[in-house]
């Protein structure tokens, strides 16, 4: 077809909009002929090239790698085998490994210890906050301080918080925390020296991350309170309703999109706990002489990591993810069922 | 339930929420939302509280209510006074005007919430509950759509929810906030049928604000007039209507709003626009220049009438007939007058029209103060 | 029907209900309840708030302390709550014991180098994505959401092998490749964060289009477009994630450990962690240590005291409204 101006173009389509959607070189001109910033495909390429090739090579292909390691039997990174047959061994390697239950165990309980605890006192600090007027800037202010701090440096301060002081088996100073419960009449606990037990680091570890939790779920739920209608605090005390039942009718099903939302990420994070830990006991994981006592799932990961055990490492991590996403789906649908949108 | 105010007063702290900068002095602006309102509410009427956006009708409401608290002055439910007490103690019924239908629970558990609230003695088992709030659906005539929630619902629908919910508990008082104005016009003609109904059912003293006239002239067994925070006028619509107390209240009632003209007193006769419209014998002492209001239905076509116009319009609303012209003295650019079809509308050559007016249908007021002066 | 039905039932809960008994309300007895119980629930919720905010403090609190007391009165028998006498020589050791100044430098380096790097590469990503038109824009963007849904972990095995010259594919450890122990194994593989570019998009399409078409009918290019304009009017999200990167920094741990932990190229935290306050007679310097941890605390505190709102901004941006 010869070629035809633009006004051509406009005056064909004008004339016989049927025919001209028929004519592939009408569509052609009409379509080239873009809005401004439909052009030039290749500049967004362009743009988005270095963060392209960046997650190209330390995301995307590190997740296919790891699904490869993990399914090669045996797998390491040794450099001096080659050959490996595709199969599972790994992940039973994982799943029968001794500190790998271990792991699993702290981890779980970590989760299940801290995120009710640390969500249920997150909205009673928010919900009496929303409450007062004289000095609640002052109380926001110290509620918030720890939000921004160093997982590993607070961690050290929580040590020394329930540290004893001691030479051998003597003890010399007891830890500030065993003074505080001694005046109530308690015995003192070996919290985090040697020879503490598993229930009493666990304690220490549990308060050390809901104390770590709280600011952010303060935060969030705070905001989530003080967008609430206030008419319907009011159509409530028109009708009496009593402070428990409008907390507990009215003021948790209107926030519950923060709540599921601040329960869901302290699921993702309590699985993935790892430095508050190494913050509190060091790289060991556990008091000197039960090393590794407190491990976590991911603490298992970085342990193959320097043995060259990456088809372990990958198979362990592959796991933690899938809890993750498991936690996450039944996370979204009880929230389908109780959250109110 | 009586209700009596007695020197209600509210007082809010200046608005502008800037930041006041050392070393300037406070301002304290404040408003005053409610001025000295003294009222009597008999046992079992519908009160209408009317008045311009801002005039301070809504706070009366929330004041009786409990939601706000009076800078002075009381409020007495029967003998006893209940200023201090909080709202979940009055035992009032309130209908906001967006209804704060709580969004999470369906129609049923918002008709119930109340109930459930009760202890003691008044506590009701669950099937008396299940069965007032029913009943209370089908009073509002939603009896049918107890299991939506509220997001699910009409306007409408949603304003009967928060009237059921409001009346399950049975209050001494009913208040409701502008309980129309998020309906469309249809709509809101049927359901201020239905308040006036479920009023009358129940006999609960309800009182309810809005600054739609109409509304309140057409419902209401009293209505209460405000501006700024200040009551104008009370009593029975009709006798408000007929018997404004100044300017204001005149030109809020009544659709067509009344025509106002700018008059003078001289020997006993009114004059506008230079001529002797009517005759005022019991003012014969006084010359003085007034405001005239004259109602569209106080307009007599007559050809040897005394009061001359310029017609602009003429528009036929079946029985009616809405005649629109101009006067020099009118406040406005142009005035309407309301007549009976039946009586032919002829101008003259000029396009001049006369009327001869009906004297309880004209009202003057002080030009300056628009008090009214009676005659 | 209804309405006599309606009647009578609210005839018989009017007799049955007190809130219907009129002029018989016990305003006085009403009145004192209600003040009686608001009182206790002040007190209540600000006795509630004090304890917590004092738990939440504690820590804080005994961290400085701690760094104040001489070992002497550290080891006392009675833990004091307030040092006889204040014992600032223990910064002093903290500083040299844990080689905080190499450290400090060490992370203001990789700190503001990986910021510039990353906001390059976060701004450029973040301008394609919303106001450019392409092919597959939406599933590239789609595959970049999906990734922060997977946990870091699983990256960081193999960008271990792979900073490590232990490249899978390759048979051989190929020690020419090993680029550990330096300042770029710390950078370049942090670089892009899928959640910044998505931080800074969100704001680049509240800019309205017009602005673009404006500038395209002035003969402006994307680029001076995007430099000229989008930035400037974005400079609250590009200190948002200045802060957050710098913070990232400021906090690594699990990285620099695992690539970089000799000191030569050692950051702050691991650094902190990894240094040694033990005492010749064995004992931990437990208050050199608290005076190393509050100096690591200190710039986060600022950061906190003067950029909160910033900082906020990205927390509320990156779930909620998501």
């Amino acid at each position: 077809m010869e070629k035809l101006s633009d006004n051509e173009v406009l005056e064909l389509v004008h004339s016989d909009p049927a025919a001209a959607a028929q004519n592939r070189y009408i569509v052609h001109r009409v379509n080239t002929s873009r809005d401004i910033g439909d052009r030039n495909q290749y500049k967004a390429w362009v743009y988005l090239a270095p963060a392209l090739i960046l997650l190209l090579i330390f995301s995307f292909y590190p997740l296919i790698n790891t699904f490869r390691m993990a399914l090669l039997n045996g797998y390491t990174s040794d450099g001096f085998t080659t050959a490996y047959q595709v199969g599972f061994r790994n992940f039973k390697t994982v799943v029968n490994f001794v500190d790998f239950k271990q792991c699993l165990k702290n981890t779980v309980l970590l989760c299940v210890i801290t995120v009710p605890i640390s969500t249920t006192l997150a909205l009673l600090i928010a919900v009496a906050l929303n409450s007062i007027k004289p000095l609640q800037r002052m109380f926001q202010t110290i509620f918030f301080l720890p939000y921004v701090t160093n997982a590993i440096a607070i961690g050290m301060v929580f040590k020394v918080v329930f540290n004893r002081v001691a030479v051998g088996d003597l003890v010399q100073t007891e830890a500030v925390i065993n003074r505080f419960i001694g005046l109530f009449g308690a015995d003192p606990v070996n919290f985090v020296n040697v020879g503490s037990s598993w229930g009493a680091n666990m304690f220490v570890v549990c308060t050390y991350i809901v104390w770590n939790a709280l600011p952010f779920k303060i935060l969030v739920l705070l905001g989530g309170l003080q967008n609430v209608n206030k008419q319907y605090y009011e159509a409530a005390k028109i009708d009496s309703t009593s402070k428990i039942r409008t907390f507990f009718r009215i003021t948790i099903p209107l926030v519950s999109p923060m709540l599921a939302y601040v329960i869901i990420t302290s699921f993702i994070g309590g699985f993935k706990e790892y430095s508050s830990i190494v913050g509190i006991f060091g790289e060991t994981m556990g008091p000197a002489g039960s090393e590794g006592q407190m491990n976590t799932i991911v603490g298992f990961v970085y342990k193959m990591l320097p043995y060259w055990k990456t088809g372990v490492a990958s198979a362990a991590s592959l796991i933690l993810f899938g809890i993750i996403l498991i936690v996450t789906a039944i996370n979204g649908l009880v929230s389908k069922r109780t959250v109110h949108y | 339930m009586k209700i009596i105010l007695q020197n209600l007063t509210k007082i809010f702290p200046g608005r502008n929420k800037t930041k006041k900068k050392k070393g300037e002095e406070k301002n304290n602006e404040f408003v005053v939302a409610v001025d000295d309102f003294n009222l009597e509410i008999p046992d079992g009427k519908l009160v209408g509280m009317l008045g311009p956006s801002g005039c301070g009708k809504s706070t009366t409401l929330y004041m009786i209510s409990g939601l706000q608290k009076p800078t002075l002055g009381k409020v007495f439910f029967g003998d006893s006074d209940v200023t201090s007490l909080e709202p979940e103690n009055r035992g009032v019924g309130l209908v906001f005007q967006n209804y704060a239908l709580y969004p999470h629970l369906t129609v049923k558990q918002n008709i119930l919430f109340p109930l459930q609230n009760f202890k003691g003695e008044q506590k009701l088992t669950k099937e008396e509950m299940l069965d007032r709030a029913q009943t209370a659906a089908n009073l509002v005539q939603i009896g049918e759509l107890m299991d939506r929630k509220p997001s699910e619902l009409s306007g409408g629908q949603q304003q009967r929810v928060a009237i059921a919910r409001a009346l399950v508990k049975m209050p001494r008082v009913l208040l409701l906030d502008e309980p129309l104005s998020n309906l469309d016009a249809r709509l809101r003609l049927q359901t201020r049928e239905e308040i006036r109904r479920i009023q009358r059912e129940t006999g609960i003293t309800t009182v309810f604000v809005t600054h739609d006239q109409e509304e309140a002239m057409s419902i209401s067994d009293i209505i209460v007039v405000m501006k700024n925070g200040v009551k104008q006028q009370v009593g029975a619509p009709q006798e408000v209507y007929d018997d404004p107390a100044n300017l204001f209240v005149a030109q809020f009632l009544g659709t067509p709003p009344i025509n106002v003209f700018d008059g003078r007193l001289d020997g006993g006769k009114l004059f506008v626009n230079g001529d002797a419209v009517m005759e005022v014998p019991s003012l014969a002492g006084e010359t003085r220049e007034v405001a005239v209001g004259i109602r569209p239905e106080a307009f007599v076509p007559d050809d040897s009438g005394p009061m001359s116009c310029k017609l602009s319009s003429l528009e036929v609303m079946g029985r009616d007939c809405s005649v629109v012209f101009t006067n020099d003295a009118s406040r406005k650019p142009i005035s309407r007058a309301i007549v009976n079809s039946d009586v032919p509308v002829v101008p003259d050559a000029a396009g001049i029209v006369r009327f001869t007016l009906k004297p309880h249908k004209v009202f003057l007021f002080d030009a300056e103060s628009g008090e009214r002066i009676r005659f | 029907m209804t309405d006599d039905n309606n009647k009578t039932i609210i005839n018989d809960t009017a007799a049955a209900s007190p809130l219907n008994v009129p002029d018989e309300l016990d305003v006085g007895a009403a009145a004192r309840r209600q003040k009686v119980f608001k009182v206790v629930r002040y007190l209540i919720t600000y006795l509630f708030l004090t304890v917590m905010a004092l738990i939440v403090i504690f820590p804080f609190y005994w961290m400085v302390i701690s760094s104040l007391k001489t070992m002497e009165e550290y080891r006392a028998n009675v833990p004091t709550l307030w040092p006889h006498k204040l014992f600032f020589q223990n910064f002093a050791t903290a500083f040299s014991q844990a080689n905080l100044k190499d450290l400090f430098l060490h992370t203001l380096l990789v700190g503001t180098i990986s910021t510039v790097l990353s906001l390059i590469v976060t701004v450029l990503s973040a301008f394609a994505f919303a106001r450019l038109q392409f092919k597959g824009k939406n599933v590239v963007f789609g595959l970049l959401m999906a990734t922060m849904m997977v946990p870091g972990e699983l990256y960081t095995i193999t960008n271990y092998l792979t900073v490590s010259g232990k490249l899978p594919f390759i048979s051989q450890p190929i020690s020419a490749l090993d680029i550990t122990h330096t300042f770029t194994v710390l950078i370049v593989p942090m670089l892009v964060s899928v959640f910044y570019i998505y931080l800074l998009r969100q704001t680049f399409l509240q800019i309205p289009n017009e602005l673009y078409l404006a500038a395209k009918v002035d003969g402006t290019s994307d680029f001076k477009y995007l430099w000229k304009v989008m930035l400037p009017l974005s400079v609250s999200t590009i200190i948002t994630i200045t802060i957050l990167k710098m913070m990232g920094a400021w906090n690594a741990y699990i990285w620099p450990r695992l690539v970089a932990n000799d000191e030569a190229h050692q950051l702050i935290t691991n650094g902190l962690r990894g240094a040694s306050f033990i005492l010749p007679n064995n004992e931990t310097n437990y208050p050199a240590q608290m005076a190393a941890v509050a100096i690591v605390s200190v710039p986060l505190f600022l950061v906190f005291v003067f950029l909160r709102k910033y900082i906020m901004r990205g927390v509320s941006r990156s779930g909620i409204k998501g």
